[in-house]
């Protein structure tokens, strides 16, 4: 079954389809755009099947658990540390990427660290979504 | 910590590592020909890359996560 969906382009895109058209690459205005949607859509069929198989080797590794990327992440959802947490948050601040420094007597997320938190929280909602846990 | 371009740099290392394994350091040159020596370095003494048992670096736990942020081919 096909459907058909009307699309309106600017006069310069259609130029350039009629470029390529008139190259005998593709046969109609809607063959190209059929080609095009399709390899978009397969495109991003690859990057998710990527994405997913690189979370999943993060969750074999270990690094959901990583206790400093947990406290990243609470410090950004400002979430209370436990004692423990407070203790490698403290030790953080002595880590080469220098990820959290304290300020007036808090911890606070440097550039780097709200880029881990935010790329540690990214990939446990991508990875709730490939194993379908709310 | 890192500029923008480093940033970049980064998230192509990452997803050389992560496509062909733990990788030497003239590996990683090889398949990232905008990619220096230099780079490499910072990446390894901010702890981003990590020595794996011979030679080799693979990315650390901070790694694979700057990773998948700063590479857009994993598609959000």
């Amino acid at each position: 079954m096909t459907e058909s969906i009307a699309i309106k382009f600017p006069e310069s895109d259609i130029m350039e389809m009629d470029k390529l058209i008139n190259t005998g690459k593709f046969i109609s205005r809607s063959d190209l755009i059929r080609e095009g949607a399709r390899r978009l859509i397969q495109e991003k069929i690859l990057k998710m099947e990527e994405s997913n198989k690189y979370i999943l080797e993060m969750e074999n590794k270990g690094d959901f658990k990583n206790i400093e990327l947990i406290v990243l992440a609470n410090l950004f959802i400002n979430k209370k540390l436990t004692e423990k947490e407070e203790i490698v948050a403290k030790r953080l601040t002595r880590n080469p990427l220098k990820p959290i420094k304290i300020i007036e007597g808090k911890f606070v997320l440097t550039e780097i660290g709200i880029d881990l938190a935010e790329g540690f929280l990214d990939s446990l909602l991508h990875l709730r979504k490939i194993k379908n846990v709310k | 910590m890192l500029n923008e371009q480093e940033k970049e740099l980064f998230g192509k290392v990452a997803w050389t590592i992560y496509k062909k394994g733990h990788l030497t350091i003239d590996a990683i040159l090889r398949f990232n020909p905008g990619v220096g020596k230099k780079d490499i370095k910072k990446f390894i003494k901010l702890g981003l890359l990590v020595k794996h048992r011979t030679d080799t670096f693979e990315l650390s736990s901070f790694g694979r996560v700057l990773g998948f942020r700063y590479n857009k081919k994993f598609g959000k």
